[in-house]
C-alpha cells in the first residue's frame, strides 16, 4: 500500500514536472541586442515570448563585444532582433557563432526592427567614401516614440508569422502597447475625443507637422496632454550633444540641437573643430550640454568651463539606469533631465 | 605669410602640455633606453588603466570621484614598479624586457576582462589609446608641471646614483648601492609620471615623447647631457610644429605629433648616416637609392586602389540592395541620370511594391516629382497600403500627376477606408480630380458628425462654388439636392458649381 501511494506520488510529481516543463517549452525565446528592443518586445509578446537582450545598456551600443555566453544565448532562440542601420553591427558575430540556421539573415527568426522606420540623414552620395559610422543614415531611431510605434507593429507582425496560432494576442498586445504610447504622447483625454483610430491620425498630423495647427483650428489645443505637451518645456531650447544621438527625440519634441562634440566618432577632432563648438555655443547661447552615459566627459567639461554651459549625463537605452527601466519611462527621463538643466 | 607667425590662443594649452612632457620623458627615455626597457611605460600605462577600471568596477563613477580613481591608478602604478624593481635579474638570464611585455600583455587583458563588466566599455580602452590631449584645461598643466618639477628635483638630486644604476648596474652594486631600492625608486616615480601623463596625452604620444628624441639624440651624440639637450631642443620644436600644423590643417593633435616626431628620426638617422660614412659618395647614392625604393612602393600601394563604379550602374546596384536605406537613397538619386530614364523606370516602378514602407514612399515621391502617368496603374493598389503614411504619398502623388483615370479606385477606397481623417483625404484627392461622385460620400461623413464631420464641411466647402458660411450644413444640403444633377467642374479653380 504504501508501495502504491509513493508511485502515485512520483508519477504525479513527474507530470506536474513535465507540463510545466511543457508550457515553459511553449514560451517563444526572443534574443534582442538592445534593451529597449527588449523592453517592447515583451509589450508585444506578453506572456508567450521570453526576451532576452545582449547588450548592457549602460554600454554604447556601437560598439558591444561579443562574449560566449551571448552566442550561447542566440544558440537556442527562435528568433533574433536587431535595431540594424549600422549600430549593432556586433550582432553579426554573435549570429555567426550562434551555429542556429533559424535566426540568420533572411530567414523569419531574424528581423532587422527598424524596416519601415523614415530613416533621417540617409547619405546623400552613393560612393565608398562613406566611410562613416552612420552609412545608413542615423540609427538612434528609438528616441522618437512615434518610430517605436512602427517598430512595435514589425515585431508584431513577425511573432504572428512565426506562432500563428498567436496572431490575435499578438494584435491585441500590440494595439494596447500602442495606445499606451499614444496616451503617453498625447494624453488620455484627447485620444479619447478623436476616438476611433486616434493614434493613427494623431501620428500622422505629427509626422506632417501639422498637429498644433490642426488641434487649434478645431479647438482641441487645450486638451493635448502627455509627452507633447510636456516638451513645450525644452521646445525651441538650443542644446548640443556629444555624438548625434538625439536627432529623432529633437524633432520630436522640438529641441533645437545646435551641433555636436565629436567631429567623426571615434577620431579625435582636429583644433579648429573644437574651437568652432566653443564660438557656436558663445553665439547660440547654448545653456546644456547632452553626454551620453558612455562617452568620456573631457570633451564637454573644456566646452563647459569655456562657455558656462552645463553638461547634462543621460542614458539612451531602457534599463540603463534606475529611472529609465520602461520605454515610457526613458522618454519621460530625458524630457525632465533636459529641462531640468535649461531652467 | 602671417600663417607662419600665428599661434592660436586657444592651442597654447596644448602646447604648453606637450612641453612639460617633453621635459620629463626625453629624460626618463634617456634611462630607459639605457636600461633596455623600451614598453615599461606601455607596461605601467595599462597598469594606470587597469587601476581606473578597476576602480570603476568598484563603484567610483568617471567625472565624478576623480581623486579616488587618481589614487586607484596610482596605488596600481606603483605596485607594478615594486613587480618590475623585483624582477630585473643579475646576469639576465630573463630579458628584462621578455617580464615586462608579459606584464603589458596581462594589464591589458584584465583590463578588456574588468571592462565587460563595467559601463565604460570599450570606449576607455580607445581614450587610454588617444588621450584626450585637445581638451585639456589650464589647471591641469599646471599642476603636472608641478608634480613634474618635484620628480626632476628629486632625480637631479640623486642623479649620481639614478645614473649608476641605469647605467652601469653592476658597478653600481660593486659600490654599495642598494639596486633594489633605487630601481623601486626609480619605477615608482617613473610609473608616478606616466599615470599623469597618460591622462593627458595617451599612451602612444607618451611612447613617442618617451623613446623618439631619446634615439634621436642618441644617433647624435654620446655625452648624457648632450643628448638630453638635443632631445629636449628637438621634442620642444617637434611639438610646437606639430600643435600649429594640426591647426592649420585640421589634422588629429597627437597622431600628428608622433608621425612628425618619426620623420625628425629619419632626418637624425640620415645624418648619422652621413656622417659616419667612409665615402660620402657612395652614402649619397645608397640614400638616393632608398628614396627610389620607397618611392616606388608608394606608387605601387596608390596603383591598386580600388576602381570607382560607373556611378549609374552603382546607382542601379543599389536600388537592389540588401538594405532599405540603401534603395532609398539610389531611388533619390535616378533623377540625376535623366538621359537614362527609359532604363530606369521600369526599376523605379518594381520598387513600388518594396517590402519596406519608406522605400515605397521614395518611389511614390520620385514617380510623382516625374510627373510620369504611365506607372500610375501600380500606383491604385498602394491605396490599401498597410501604412498610411504610404496612403497618404500616394494621395499625393495623385494630386500632382492630375490623371483622372484614378477617380473610380478613389471613390471605392474611400467608402471602404475605417480611418476618418483618411477617408477625408481620399474623398479630397477626388473632388480636387473633379469627380462629383465624392460630394454625397462627404455630405455622409458630415451627417455622422464628431469631430471629423466639421473637417469633412470644410474641405468640401473648399471645392464648392458658392460660398457657405461655417457650420452651415442645412444650407449646403439643400444646394446639393437643388443642384445635384447639373453640376459641372471647374478644373482652373478646382471647385463645382451649378451649370
Amino acid at each position: 500500500m504504501r508501495k502504491l501511494f509513493l508511485l502515485i506520488v512520483t508519477v504525479s510529481f513527474c507530470l506536474i514536472g513535465l507540463s510545466q516543463g511543457l508550457l515553459a517549452q511553449k514560451k517563444m525565446k526572443v534574443v534582442t541586442t538592445l534593451g529597449y528592443l527588449k523592453y517592447v518586445t515583451e509589450q508585444v509578446g506578453g506572456d508567450r515570448v521570453n526576451v532576452t537582450a545582449l547588450a548592457n545598456p549602460k554600454q554604447d551600443p556601437h560598439y558591444v563585444t561579443p562574449t560566449p555566453r551571448m552566442n550561447e544565448v542566440a544558440n537556442g532562440a527562435d528568433f533574433f532582433i536587431e535595431n540594424g542601420l549600422s549600430l549593432d553591427l556586433w550582432a553579426k558575430n554573435v549570429l555567426d557563432a550562434s551555429g542556429n540556421p533559424r535566426i540568420q539573415p533572411g530567414n523569419p527568426g531574424h528581423l532587422v526592427a527598424t524596416i519601415n522606420v523614415p530613416v533621417k540623414e540617409l547619405p546623400t552620395e552613393i560612393s565608398r567614401a562613406w566611410g562613416d559610422i552612420h552609412p545608413q543614415g542615423n540609427p538612434h531611431v528609438w528616441l522618437d516614440p512615434l518610430n517605436v510605434r512602427i517598430i512595435a507593429e514589425n515585431i508584431a507582425n513577425r511573432l504572428k508569422q512565426l506562432d500563428p496560432s498567436n496572431s490575435d494576442y499578438y494584435q491585441k498586445q500590440l494595439d494596447d502597447f500602442r495606445y499606451r504610447i499614444d496616451v503617453a504622447l498625447y494624453g488620455e483625454e484627447l485620444m479619447k475625443i478623436i476616438g476611433k483610430k486616434a493614434g493613427d491620425i494623431l501620428t500622422r498630423k505629427t509626422r506632417n507637422d501639422e498637429l498644433l495647427e490642426w488641434l487649434k483650428s478645431r479647438k482641441l489645443d487645450n486638451k493635448l496632454g502627455g509627452w507633447m505637451k510636456t516638451s513645450a518645456r525644452i521646445a525651441g531650447q538650443k542644446v548640443l550633444s556629444y555624438h548625434k544621438t538625439y536627432i529623432y527625440f529633437a524633432d520630436r519634441f522640438g529641441l533645437n540641437i545646435v551641433g555636436e562634440l565629436e567631429e567623426k566618432p571615434g577620431i579625435p577632432p582636429p583644433p579648429q573643430y573644437r574651437d568652432a563648438v566653443v564660438e557656436l555655443i558663445k553665439r547660440e547661447g547654448v545653456k546644456v550640454i547632452l553626454n551620453d552615459n558612455f562617452y568620456s566627459r573631457d570633451a564637454a567639461d573644456y566646452v563647459a568651463s569655456k562657455t558656462g554651459a552645463k553638461v547634462v549625463i543621460t542614458y539612451v537605452d531602457v534599463g540603463a539606469s534606475e529611472d529609465t527601466q520602461t520605454y515610457e519611462n526613458l522618454i519621460t527621463f530625458l524630457l525632465d533631465q533636459i529641462a531640468a538643466a535649461l531652467a | 605669410m602671417e600663417q607662419i607667425f600665428y599661434f592660436p590662443e586657444t592651442m597654447i594649452w596644448p602646447l604648453l602640455a606637450c612641453l612639460v612632457l617633453t621635459g620629463i620623458h626625453v629624460y626618463l627615455g634617456v634611462h630607459v633606453i639605457a636600461r633596455k626597457v623600451i614598453f615599461v611605460d606601455l607596461a605601467l600605462a595599462q597598469i594606470a588603466a587597469l587601476g581606473t577600471v578597476t576602480g570603476v568596477l568598484l563603484g567610483y563613477e568617471v567625472g565624478k570621484d576623480i581623486n579616488q580613481l587618481y589614487l586607484y591608478s596610482l596605488a596600481f602604478t606603483f605596485f607594478g614598479a615594486f613587480v618590475f624593481s623585483m624582477t630585473r635579474m643579475r646576469g639576465e638570464k630573463v630579458p628584462h624586457e621578455a617580464i615586462i611585455g608579459i606584464v603589458y600583455a596581462v594589464a591589458f587583458a584584465t583590463t578588456i576582462l574588468v571592462l565587460a563588466r563595467s559601463p565604460l566599455g570599450p570606449l576607455e580602452l580607445d581614450r587610454i589609446i588617444k588621450g584626450e590631449l585637445l581638451w585639456v584645461r589650464s589647471n591641469l598643466v599646471i599642476k603636472t608641471a608641478v608634480l613634474y618639477s618635484v620628480v626632476g628635483a628629486f632625480h637631479y638630486i640623486f642623479r649620481k646614483r639614478f645614473i649608476a644604476i641605469s647605467v652601469h648596474p653592476e658597478k653600481a652594486e660593486q659600490d654599495g648601492i642598494n639596486v633594489r631600492l633605487w630601481d623601486f625608486l626609480f619605477y615608482m616615480s617613473f610609473g608616478f609620471v606616466i599615470t599623469s601623463s597618460v591622462a593627458i596625452a595617451g599612451v602612444f604620444l607618451v611612447f613617442s615623447y618617451l623613446v623618439i628624441p631619446a634615439v634621436g639624440a642618441m644617433l647624435l651624440a654620446e655625452k648624457i647631457s648632450t643628448r638630453l639637450i638635443i632631445g629636449w631642443v628637438g621634442g620642444a620644436i617637434i611639438s610646437f610644429i606639430g600643435v600649429k600644423l594640426s591647426w592649420h590643417t585640421g589634422l588629429p593633435t597627437s597622431p600628428l605629433i608622433v608621425c612628425l616626431l618619426a620623420v625628425t628620426l629619419v632626418v637624425a638617422a640620415v645624418i648619422r648616416y652621413l656622417r659616419v660614412a667612409p665615402n660620402w659618395r657612395r652614402a649619397v647614392l645608397n640614400l638616393l637609392a632608398s628614396a627610389v625604393v620607397f618611392g616606388l612602393f608608394c606608387a605601387g600601394v596608390l596603383f591598386f586602389a580600388k576602381r570607382e563604379e560607373d556611378p549609374y550602374e552603382h546607382t542601379v546596384h543599389m536600388l537592389e540592395s540588401k538594405l532599405a536605406t540603401d534603395r532609398t537613397v539610389a531611388i533619390g538619386k535616378l533623377g540625376s541620370f535623366p538621359d537614362r530614364k527609359n532604363e530606369w523606370l521600369p526599376l523605379l516602378v518594381k520598387r513600388l511594391s518594396d517590402d519596406d514602407a519608406e522605400v515605397r514612399k521614395a518611389a511614390i515621391v520620385e514617380i510623382a516629382d516625374l510627373k510620369d502617368r504611365t506607372a500610375t496603374p501600380q500606383l491604385i493598389p498602394l491605396l490599401h497600403d498597410p501604412s498610411s503614411d504610404v496612403r497618404d504619398k500616394v494621395l499625393k502623388a495623385f494630386r500632382v500627376l492630375g490623371d483622372t483615370s484614378v477617380v473610380t479606385s478613389l471613390i471605392t477606397s474611400g467608402n471602404q477606408e475605417e480611418d476618418p481623417e483618411m477617408k477625408i483625404e481620399i474623398l479630397e484627392t477626388a473632388l480636387e480630380l473633379g469627380d462629383a461622385r465624392a460630394i454625397p460620400a462627404f455630405i455622409e461623413t458630415i451627417n455622422a458628425g464628431g469631430l471629423f464631420g466639421g473637417d469633412a464641411f470644410d474641405q468640401l466647402q473648399r471645392h464648392l462654388d458658392p460660398k457657405f458660411k461655417s457650420g452651415d450644413v442645412a444650407g449646403l444640403k439643400k444646394w446639393w439636392q437643388e443642384n445635384r444633377n447639373r453640376i459641372e467642374f471647374d478644373p482652373q479653380t478646382k471647385r463645382f458649381g451649378a451649370r
